[in-house]
Parts: structure tokens; sequence; C-alpha cells
């Protein structure tokens, strides 16, 4: 027997009961598959795809919960403080700054020369830090000491699709794994009834890109991320049909494996034992996924923290949620919340519309970062926040005066596990226009994650199409200033 | 020149040693162990696999050979003083290597690799164009001979079994009659055999029974439609552009139904070939006078093959790049098994493929033109239904629809003017209001005005201190602005209620405006208050039910116009300016151009960059005419290595679940190499001399006795020696792609609509995802969902939404829609378990199973038990089974319910799931 096999039946055994069977009991399968004959003469293809595999290092974030801004916030509303920028609000930009430059929506710039547009929000400094924040963002006012707040993030694409894949999978074309899914790929599962990357969505509007933000690409459908949606069923299929009581359900599904197993005696193929693995799986996510998603169970002191309201379907009560799932072994979070593409329409404008994504975010993001601090969960997780780029210090004519989309900086900030906190990363001109110091490509952010994760973005790689694949292509490199310990870079 | 070089070069790397696909004789010339040493110690460091320093690898015979981007080939067989690698050494090139050293290495060191040199054959890197297996044309073998002669029913027993014979192995005995049906049944048509079916083929005694039933099935409509669905995968067939909005690709159905037809009247693949790259260029001018015929509106569906691929919103040359590139790239990985992408920003780094050539082969597409259209994925070309019976189908339903469409707008106007009167009396009063206020404000302005003027006489007049008036006049000032900015807001909002300005005269309300307030509080008209409370949510619903369903008629008509997701030329001169020249782009980059090019074919496989020749008609009407069919004849050619190879590989893993090359989509280096050589050259040969003939390769390979061996085998001696089962000792099991897994569902349950052909179908969404994916549509691809029997059509009827594709099917591995799929993975996922086992889908069809089952077999319990499975599994159940059924009959308080019970147990089997 050579020791490849030998290796290959021993993996699939011990996956078999050390994943598929916990709390099975299943003493036939068990015999089964400890008889020798069975498995010999099988291709044992199948391995839990899900199974935990170590990263390549010692990882600082064991989860990660990533609040996608969907639209791109202002950074001059919010981040950004350019005093000088206001005072030459309504004169119109300098050429220096528009020369071999292309924005979004051009055709708007033809008609006239676009005009600065100086903060229409108050900044204050908060915290030890200093920090600049404006006044739309109270709450994250007070928790600017346990962030890292990057100025000079850049992209490529100043269209939301495009610009959201990018951000996502490292590329601005369809058909790449997304950074959640690469995760999964490259470490696994912790949890036994719950999938290992999960996404909730609020807002109102679109979001554009869809489920290609969080799909598996070219990597096994397992790793995509799993949505759990606004209803009362938050996985398809989930509730049981109606009229089917608890045990009738059992005693079918005991049917079912009765039915299976004889399958399985009969080929002694490992995937058909997989398959009535994910039986059980689906049965205890029948059970915690609804448990997961009941709020009723926090603390009324928790509930107003966050703002949340059980039975709603909003940002605050995603954020307690995600919350829930990685205190549940979910691995990889992505919260989604629309609104934040202020061009200027009524529907969109930068007065009240902002104000009202602003609000319903505010609260919530700085409510995680104290709730996780506080029950000691933010030191192995890291919690980012970002849109896919950020807006032009022009104002954009539509109804109102709003800001167009702009590739040359937008902000972005971490907290938690391996980050440095208090800090504030990169140099961008007092205009707003262009990073000045320490320019981060969408590559080195997506780098900076796996590495904090314990993962080599360079060496996490699948081949496709005869070629490895990798999330941050060719690019990518560490984002050294965040990095709370730097020598382990 | 330069670039036939790189080719002689390049083309020596893919000398594979190991793997038998080169003549033996070159172990002999590896480097002996001295030489080797010698290299290792003194140029590894710069010039291993991953350095490659300026491009030199010494890992190999082959990438020494090939030489480093200065010098290219290293070494000059039997002449060691023409040698780079010698004269770099010696210092008589620059730079002198081992680089950063004082001296050369001794003088004994070189002279052993002088020597070997010398004893180098010059045939080692003769013919290197053509070196590499899969760019040589296909060698006809005679199959070889067997010792268990009886087990042969085909040619290709012979190479499988040779092979198995010399491994030591025999080939599984057949599989029983009624596991051969339901796999010919899945691989052939898709669907479960109906039990009658089983019953016969299991008892017919004709010595041909297996063929008889082959040739049935072959022959049956249902082929194309499980076939087409293969194809599709590789043609990333989708209904949706995918990016911004998701917008809907009204036409993109006629190409399926082109792709079915394709299948089901076994159209000679090499046709196939012509008519999806080039299907507007079958016209032969012949005359000086006019413009060329349409295509025939088969061919000019065949095109959208070309434009299937997500697109996103032009911006000029850019995205233009992007469309040719993602066209090449398609056509190359589909019929040539050739990755190119890598080379559109660099030489390949595997293949010999230069950059050079990809932008040659690009200039292929240089002059297509897309049909311009209000939305960004382009617009369709006419193209009449000439399907039999489809014309007059889809005349009748386009009549049916348009009358729908009537009397819904009829019943709508009804519904909406109330609404409409109701929004434009609370406009009116609003203006009245607003003007109002508007001429209020006037005055008291022009009051304050006065006020204002008036405080310097009273000061004059010293009835006012200075500071006092100071005072007065900065509070004037505030009341005036404010009053001011609240007039300036009035007359913006009377502006937006009377757009034509005039005063007295009533709003225009138009149903846009209804629709704005009905909809969206915060775009309504401006400010009256209780705008929410104007409509009640019943009103709002249902006027949202009336637009929603007037939409989605106005949709179905529009996909039933004779049209398609066609593409033409540009116009050359003397119509144009001249036809568009191509560049290489540097590193890739659109704005980026380097050196023009002609449209030329991989150098690698023609061994020359001449450029390919285009026949323009005799007129020279249409120069920019023909570049495309010019490279469908080169790859749908007999002298082309790859294409016939390609398919029947392709035709080869849909029946056996694996390619004989295993990287269906690359034979390129880092493909996987072939198990079966001969046997893929001698298929491919003998899909040449059968005019390109599908079916006769599916014939082939489906009468084979490897293909009728029995997957339950256990052989600890097979396992040992070949694990994963490349030589084929057993069949493969393999579970049903997820159109398979709908399909039969509704097949057992008896409620499958067979209806063939057509625009595509919404089956219901599950409960959760329906409303919100309404609510994602804003003027994008909607799910206008299908009611009835229509929506259980056949699972390649099934609209293909990129941005959400039908999640039953995407829970089961559908293809990702994005980029040419060539293989389903298979997932084991607990999603699964929940949509097979609580799904409504799933839990419907049990229902009408059970109604079925008891229809078909009466009221006793056994029999019940017995028709259930016999549709279901295709068998009788055993005993045991029976036992067990029966006791979830004695658990259930009706038999109506135990069998609903039984039913569901038996989709969630896994043998429903699997081919065995």
């Amino acid at each position: 027997m050579s020791i490849r096999r030998l290796q290959l039946l021993d993996r699939t055994r011990r996956y078999f009961f050390s994943q598929c069977f916990v709390g099975l009991g299943n003493i036939a399968l068990g015999s089964l598959l400890s008889d020798g004959k069975l498995l010999a003469g099988t291709a044992p293809q199948v391995e839990n795809p899900l199974a935990p595999k170590p990263p390549h290092f010692r990882p600082r974030a064991k989860r990660v919960i990533y609040l996608f801004m969907a639209g791109g916030p202002s950074q001059f509303e919010t981040w950004l403080y350019r005093p000088k920028l206001g005072e030459l609000s309504g004169q119109p930009t300098p050429d220096s700054f528009l020369e071999g430059k292309r924005f979004a929506f051009m055709e708007s710039f033809t008609k006239a020369r676009p005009k600065l547009l100086g903060p229409t929000r108050k900044f204050q400094r908060h915290g030890q830090s200093g920090t600049w924040v404006s006044e739309v963002f109270p709450h994250m006012a007070t928790v600017v000491d346990d962030l890292a707040l990057v100025h000079s993030v850049v992209t490529e694409n100043f269209n939301h699709a495009p610009a959201k894949l990018f951000v996502n999978t490292g590329s601005t074309r369809f058909g790449r794994p997304s950074m959640g899914a690469w995760v999964s790929y490259g470490l696994g599962s912790e949890s036994q009834d719950l999938p290992t990357f999960v996404v909730l969505r609020s807002g109102e509007q679109t979001l554009m890109g869809g489920a290609y933000l969080w799909g598996s690409g070219f990597l096994p459908t397992t790793y995509q991320g799993v949505e759990f949606l606004r209803s009362a069923v938050p996985i398809p299929n989930l509730a049981s049909p109606k009229g089917i009581s608890i045990k009738r359900q059992a005693a079918r599904l005991n049917a079912i494996r009765d039915l299976n197993l004889a399958h399985l005696a009969a080929s002694g193929d490992p995937e058909i034992s997989t398959r009535i693995a994910s039986y059980e799986m689906a049965h205890r996510m029948q059970t915690s996924g609804p448990e997961l998603m009941d709020l009723g169970s926090e603390s009324q002191e928790t509930l107003d923290l966050y703002g949340a309201t059980p039975g709603e379907s909003s940002f605050a009560n995603n954020c307690l949620l995600a919350r829930r799932m990685i205190e549940r072994g979910v691995r990889f979070v992505q919260l989604y919340h629309t609104g934040w593409d202020h061009h200027g329409n009524r529907g969109n404008n930068l007065n009240e519309k902002l104000d009202e994504v602003a609000l319903a975010t505010d609260r919530p993001c700085a409510a995680l970062i104290k709730d996780l601090k506080q029950r000691g969960l933010l030191d192995d997780t890291l919690v980012i926040w970002g849109g896919e780029f950020g807006r032009t210090p022009m104002g954009e004519v539509r109804e109102t005066i709003g800001r167009n989309h702009h590739i040359e900086n937008f902000p972005m900030w971490f907290a938690g596990a391996g980050v440095k906190p208090g800090q504030t990363i990169g140099g961008v001109d007092e205009l707003g226009f262009f990073v000045t110091k320490d320019k981060v490509e969408v590559h080195d952010v997506q780098a900076t994650i796996l590495h904090l994760l314990g993962l080599d973005h360079t060496k996490l790689t699948f081949r496709y199409q005869g070629r490895n694949f990798r999330l941050t292509d060719v690019g990518g490199h560490l984002i050294k200033k965040l990095l709370a310990d730097s020598t382990l870079v | 020149m330069r670039f036939s070089a790189f080719v002689l070069v390049y083309g020596a790397i893919f000398v594979r040693l190991t793997l038998g696909a080169v003549p033996a004789k070159t172990e002999s010339d590896q480097p002996p162990q001295t030489v080797r040493a010698i290299l290792n110690s003194n140029c590894l460091s710069c010039h291993d696999q991953s350095t490659r320093t300026s491009g030199f690898s010494i890992e190999s015979l082959e990438s020494i050979m090939a030489g480093g981007a200065r010098y290219r080939p290293a070494v000059k067989p039997g002449r060691p003083e023409e040698s780079p690698l010698v004269q770099i050494l010696r210092g008589q090139l620059k730079p002198r290597m081992p680089f950063n050293t004082a001296t050369s290495l001794p003088e004994h060191d070189i002279l052993a690799i002088e020597a070997w040199i010398r004893e180098l054959k010059p045939d080692v890197d003769a013919s290197a164009a053509t070196t590499y297996w899969a760019f040589k044309k296909p060698v006809r073998h005679d199959p070889p001979q067997v010792q268990q002669r009886e087990w042969v029913s085909n040619e290709i027993d012979n190479f499988i079994l040779s092979k198995l014979e010399a491994n030591g192995l025999s080939p599984a005995p057949e599989a029983d009659r009624r596991t051969l049906i339901r796999r010919l049944y899945f691989n052939v048509i898709g669907l479960p055999p109906p039990p009658e079916e089983v019953a016969a083929f299991v008892k017919d005694p004709s010595p041909t029974a297996y063929e008889n039933l082959l040739d049935r099935l072959l022959a049956d409509p249902r082929y194309g439609e499980r076939w087409a669905r293969h194809w599709l995968d590789l043609a990333r067939y989708a209904d949706t552009n995918g990016y911004e909005g998701d917008r809907d690709y009204p036409h993109a159905w006629r190409y399926r139904d082109y792709v079915i037809d394709a299948f089901n009247h076994n159209k000679p693949y090499d046709k196939f070939i012509k008519e999806q790259i080039a299907g507007d260029e079958f016209f032969k001018v012949t005359s000086a006078a006019g413009y060329p015929p349409l295509p025939e509106p088969e061919q000019a569906v065949a095109l959208t093959f070309l434009r299937l691929a997500p697109f996103t919103e032009p911006r000029g040359e850019e995205s233009r790049d992007l469309l040719l590139s993602e066209m090449l790239t398609t056509v190359s990985s589909v019929f040539l098994g050739l990755t190119m992408a890598c080379a559109k920003c660099h030489d390949h780094k595997y293949d010999p493929i230069p950059s050079r050539d990809f932008y040659r082969m690009k200039a292929f597409f240089a002059t297509v033109r897309i049909p311009r259209a209000k939305i960004e994925v382009g617009g369709p070309l006419p193209a009449d239904f000439y399907r039999p019976g489809d014309k007059e189908r889809f005349d009748s339903k386009r009549a049916e629809y348009k009358k729908r469409l009537e009397v819904v707008k009829t019943d709508f106007e009804v519904f909406h003017k109330p609404l409409l009167e109701r929004l434009a009396e609370v406009k009116r009063l609003e203006m009245v209001n607003l003007e109002r206020r508007s001429d209020e404000l006037a005055l008291e302005i022009k009051e304050n005005r006065n006020k204002q003027s008036r405080l310097i006489d009273l000061l004059r007049e010293g009835q006012l201190e200075a500071a006092e008036l100071d005072e007065r006049n900065a509070e004037l000032d505030r009341v005036l602005a404010e009053q001011t900015a609240e007039l300036k807001k009035v007359t913006a909002d009377l502006a937006k209620l009377r757009p034509e300005g005039k005063k007295g005269q009533g709003p225009a309300v138009t149903l846009q405006d209804l629709k704005k307030a009905v909809n969206d509080e915060a775009d309504n008209t401006v400010g009256f208050e209780k705008k929410d409370q104007l409509f009640t949510q019943a009103e709002k619903d249902q006027f949202n039910q009336f637009t929603a369903d007037i939409l989605a008629l106005e949709r179905a008509l529009e996909r039933l116009e004779p049209m398609a997701m066609s593409l033409t030329n540009f116009d050359g001169p003397p119509y144009a300016p001249s036809v568009p020249t191509m560049y290489v782009l540097i590193r890739g980059q659109h704005d980026k151009p380097g050196e023009p090019v002609e449209p030329g074919f991989p150098s690698a496989i023609t061994g020359h960059s001449k450029p390919a020749k285009i026949e323009i008609d005799r007129y020279k009407k249409h120069p920019s005419r023909n570049r495309r069919m010019a490279l469908a004849r080169w790859i749908a050619s007999p002298e082309n290595p790859l294409t016939a190879r390609v398919m029947v590989n392709r035709l080869w893993q849909y029946n056996f679940g694996r390619g004989i090359v295993e990287t269906a989509s690359n034979f390129g280096k880092n493909g996987k190499r072939p198990s079966h050589p001969e046997l893929l050259d001698w298929l491919a040969l003998r899909f040449v001399d059968q005019e390109w003939s599908v079916r006769a390769i599916q014939r082939l390979i489906l009468t084979s006795s490897t293909f009728r061996q029995s997957s339950f085998r256990v052989d600890q001696k097979a396992a040992e020696v070949d694990l994963e089962n490349r030589l084929l000792w057993r069949f493969n099991r393999r579970r049903l792609e997820a159109e398979g897994i709908r399909d039969s569902i509704l097949a057992i349950s008896g409620r499958l609509n067979t209806e063939q052909g057509g625009p595509p179908i919404f089956p219901p969404l599950p409960t959760g995802l329906n409303q919100f994916t309404s609510a994602e549509t804003r003027g994008a691809a909607r799910w206008d969902t299908t009611r009835g029997a229509d929506a259980r059509k056949r699972s390649i009827y099934v609209y293909q939404r990129r941005s959400q594709p039908l999640p039953f099917l995407e829970v089961f591995d559908s293809p990702p829609l994005t980029l040419p799929c060539e293989r389903r993975e298979v997932s084991v996922t607990p999603l699964q378990a929940l949509a097979m086992y609580d799904g409504e889908f799933v839990n419907t069809e049990a229902e009408f199973f059970a109604e079925r089952v008891a229809k078909e077999s009466g009221s006793e319990s056994g029999a019940q038990i017995r028709r259930a499975f016999q549709l279901a599994l295709a068998r009788d159940p055993e005993p045991k089974e029976v036992e067990q059924a029966r006791r979830l009959f004695s658990a259930r308080p009706s038999q109506q319910e135990a069998l609903v019970a039984l039913c569901r147990v038996l989709f969630n089997s896994n043998e429903l799931l699997y081919i065995d």
C-alpha cells in the first residue's frame, strides 16, 4: 500500500469520524467504515473540503467581520478633514488636478468646469489619538482610539459593480473567488452547524455586483458565502415544511439514512457518506439557524447598545448578529449596507440622505467594537469598515450638489486582532485629490487581511485553467504600519 | 524571423521526457551527472525554475535547450563552440557567467560541458514547433492487440484493455441491465427511464437490445436538450449581462435552441464551429453592387456565441479591447483547448504562445461590430424564426400577449385614473398654498426692504440712536435672508409643480409622478403633508402589480421578436475610412499600443508567424469581411492538431466523468497529459473521417464494453495500481448535474412539461428570496415568475440570471455563468440537503409523485411501495426496504400521508442522485 494511499485513506477515515458523525451515534456506519474491505478499492476523492486546515503561520485574527459600506462613502463628510477644501469651496478645480485623470460620468464635467465642494459637515478631534471625525459619526468618535484609520486606499475602477468586485475578489471582472471564499478554502470551518462564511445585507438600494461579491468563483462552491436573508427564513429551505412535526421529520431522516446507507454499503463511495453526513449538518442548522437569528435572548442593554430591535431587519441587527455568528464559530462575516452613493439626486443627496445612512450605521459599528471588546473577542476578531471607492472633492451638480465617484483615495478602518490601534495611516493632498503618502492598494488590504488570519497571500493559491490564481493577483504588500506586531512580518 | 526562432526554442521546452509522448532516446541526451553537478552548483541560484533570470533556467534539458531571453537556444547539439552556453562561460558573449565572479569556471568544467554538447544528436531540437504532442497532428495507431479478446466490443476497448492488461488489471464485469438502462437514459437524454422501459429492456432477449435502446435514445429529441447543456456551459451562456443592473439579454435563448438543434440534427462539428464564429460570413459576393445578403437566420443566431460574455458598459477603446479579447480567449479555450488569456499581458509562461500571437489572433475579430442599442449590452439583429413550427407558435403567442397587454393596460387606466386625480387635486391644493405663500413672502420682503431703507431716515430725523440702528438693521437682514431663502424654495417647488411656469394653471401630473408618489415618499411631490396617507397600501400594491404585469408582458413580447443577439462587421472602404489596425498592447494595456499586427494563427502550431490569408471577395467590396471565417476554417480543419482531439475528449468526459485529457479546456503544457494518447488520436481521426459526426463518436463510446462496466467493483489490487481509476477498470459513479436532478424530480412526479424550445422560464423562487429579488430589479433583469405548467419545463429552459441563478440549481453546482465551464464541480453541502428535504419545490413534487403512485398502483400499500421505487430508482424494492417503508406507513394516520412521506424519502435517496 503506497504512502499516498495510506494518507488518503487515513484522511478520509479521520474525517468521517471527526466531522461527520458527531452526534449521530451511527454504529452501523462506523462498523461499515472500519471494515477495510469496504474502503479498499474506492477512490477517496472526497475529503471534507471544510475540515479545519492549519494556517501558514500563527494567526493574529481568528475571524473577520467586514462592514462593507456599499456605494462609496464620502471621505470628506466622514473621516478626511480637508479645511483647505472648505476655503476654496465653490471655486473651479485647479487644472493640475484634472489633467490626464478620468472621472466617472465625465460628461457631467464637460458642461462646466467642476467646482470644489468644501466639507459639508463639521469635524472635531476625538480620543487620545486626536483623530478628526465628522459630526455624522458621534458614536464612532468615542471608539477612535481602537481604530487604525487608513486614508490612502486607492482602487482601479470607478463603476460600482467592478469596483466592488475588485475589493472583494481582487479583480474587476467576474469569475474570481471572493475574499471570504479564499479564507474558507484556506482555513476550513470551525463550525459544525453553521456555514463558515456568512453574508448579511441591509439598506434600501440595489447592491451592484450581487451574489458574485461573495461567490466562490472557480473555487468549489462549498466555499461561497451563504447569505442569510432578511426574512423569517434566513436560509432558503431552513424551515420544515408546513404541518410536519419535528418527530416526523426525524423519522423521515432516519428512513432516508437507512436507504442511503444501503447504497453506501454497496458502493463504498466516500462521497455518499459525506452526503449522508450533510443531512445531519442540515438538521443541526435547522435548530442552530433560527436560534442564531433570534435576538430575543440578548439583554436590553445590549440591544440598546446596538440600537437593535428583535424582529426587524436593520444594519444594527446585522451587527449584533455578526457578533452572535462569530461566537458560534462562523469565521468570516460580511455585512453589506447600501445607500452611500451620494451623487446629489433627491434620493441620494449629501444632506439628509447622508445623515440617514450615517445614523443607521454609526451606533451599530461603534457598538460592535465596544461589545466585542468587553467580551474579550476583539483580541482575535478583525473588524473592517470600508466601501468600494471614495468621492470627489468637486461637487457634482444634480438635483442638489453631491459628489461623484473618486478612485484616488478612500478611507477604511481596521480594528481588533493584530491591528495597531489609535493611529492614522496615509497622507492625502490638502484638497483631497491624491494620495501623497503611504499609498495602499486594494491588493495590499487583501494581503494584510489574509496575513492577520495567518495566511500568506502568495501561497494561498488555486490552480485553474492552467495557472495558479490568488486573491491578490500579482500584487499585494502588507500594510506594515497597520500591524501591531510587525516583527511577525 | 525573430518569432520563428522564438517558436523553435520554445517548442523544445515541451519535450516531455517522463510521460512517454516523446521518443525515448532523448533520455540519453540528459546532461551526465558531472555536467549536472557543475550547472547546479554554479548556476542554480539565479537560473532555477522560479528565478529564471533572463528567462533562463537550467532545471531541465528542455529549458537549457531553450536558452534565455537574449541568446535563445543556449545549446547547439553537436556544436559546443557555437553554443551560447559555452560562449558565455568562456566570456565570448556578454555577460560572462558566472556573473559577478572574478574568474571563469575551471577549464575542466567547461570542457565537460562541451563534451556533453558534442555528443548531443542534432535532432533534439529539430521540428521543435511541432514537438509538443498536442501541437502535432494526431497519429494513426492501429488498435492494439489484447488477450481478453472476447471483452472487446469496438476499437475503444482495445486501447483501454491493452493498458489495463499492461498494468496487470482486468476490466469490471458488465453492469446489470437495470443499471445500464438508467445510465444510458441519463447520459443520453438526461432523464430517468420509465419503469415499463426498464422492465422491457431487462427482459429483451435480442442480442442487440442495448444497441437498439441506444439508437432510440440518440434519435430522441430530448438528446439535444441534454447535450446542449454541456455546450452552453462552455459558451458561458446566460440571459443577463451580469454587471451594473444585470441587464437582460432578451434574445439569447434563441442560441440555446440553436445548440439543441445542432445536437439533435447531428450538425457536423466543423459547420457548428464556423457558424458560431463566422455565421455572417457564409455568403458569396456575386455582384459588385449592393450590400451583402443577410445571413441565414440560423447562422445569425449561432453568432450569439461570441456575445455571451458578461458585459460592462462601454468605455471606448478599453471595453472594446476587453470584448474582443474575451471572444478570442473563449474561442481558443473552447475549440482549441488553449489558454491564451495569459498571453494578453506577457508571453505565455508555459505554452509557446508569445504575446504577439495573442494580438495576431485577436486581429481576426478586429472588424466585429456589435449592433447598437439604448442599453449598454448592445442590440439585436433581425433573424426570422426558422425552426419548424416556431413562427406560427410565436406569432400566436405574440398575438396573445398583445391582447393581454391591451386588457391589462385598459384595466390599469381605469384603476389609476382616480389615483391620478387624487394626486392632481392634492398637488393643486399644494400649488395654491405655495402661490399664496409666494405672494405673501414677496410682500413681506418688499415691506422689510422698505423698513430697512427708512431706518436711515429715522436716524437723520434723530428718532434713532446709531447703535439701535445697527441692531435693527441686522435683525432685518436676518429676517430678509430667511424670507428670501424660503421664497427661493417656494419658487423652486412651484416650478416643479408646474414646469410650464404659468401662474394659476393646474399642475401637470403624469403617470410617472404617480409612480413616484406611490413608491417613493422622498421623491414625492413637494412638501404636502400626510402624503403617505394619500393612497392605501392596497392601492399601492395593486398599482405596483399592474406595472409589474405590464412590464412582464412587454418583456415577454420583446423576447418573441424575430431577432437574434448577433453581430456583423464594420464597413471597410469605400464605405468607411479603413479597416481597423490591430496592435500588440504593451502589458495588455489598451492605451499602450506596440507594433501593429496582421491576423495570424498561433505560431506554435503553424510553425511560422506569417499573416493568415483572408479571402476578400473578388470585387474587393468588403475588405473588412471574412477574417473570422478564415479563423473558423483554420480551426475546423482536419489539419488542425487540436480541434478534433479537444472535442472527442469533451465527449469522452461527458460520458465518463473525466476526459482522456483531464483538463478538457487546457491541452497546453500546464494541462494534464492524456491517460490514453493513442486512443485520443484514434478517436480524433475517426471523428474527422466520419465527417465530424458527433453522434458517431457518441455511439462508439456508448457501445464500448468500457462504458458498460459496472461501477460497483471493489478490487484491492486495482486500487493499489490506479486509485483514481484513470485506466478505467470500472465505471465512475457520478452525481447528476443540477439540471438532471430537477428534471428527474419532475419526470418522476409525472409533471415534467416536455414542450421544447422557446423563451426562458422563471420557476418560483423559494420563500424569502422572492420579495428580495423583486426589490433588486429596478430597471434590471427581473424574475417574472412563471406560473403553471410552463414553470415545469426542463431546466435547460430556466432563465440564466447572472446575479442570482435559480437557487435550486445553484446549490447543486450549476455553472458560474461567467467564464466557459468545462467541467462541473461536485460539492456536497448541507444546503443541498435542505433544498431536497425542506424545499418547496421537492415537497410539492413529492405530493404529486404520491398522487401518481396511487393512481398507477391502486390502494394496496405493497403495490404503492413497489411502484414508488420503480419510478424513482428504476428498480423494485428489496425486502428490507419494503419492511422499512411499511414502518413509515404504520406510523402515519393516513395512507396518503404515508405515501407522500415515502416519496419524499425516495427523492432524498442517493441512488436517485447518482448514476451508478
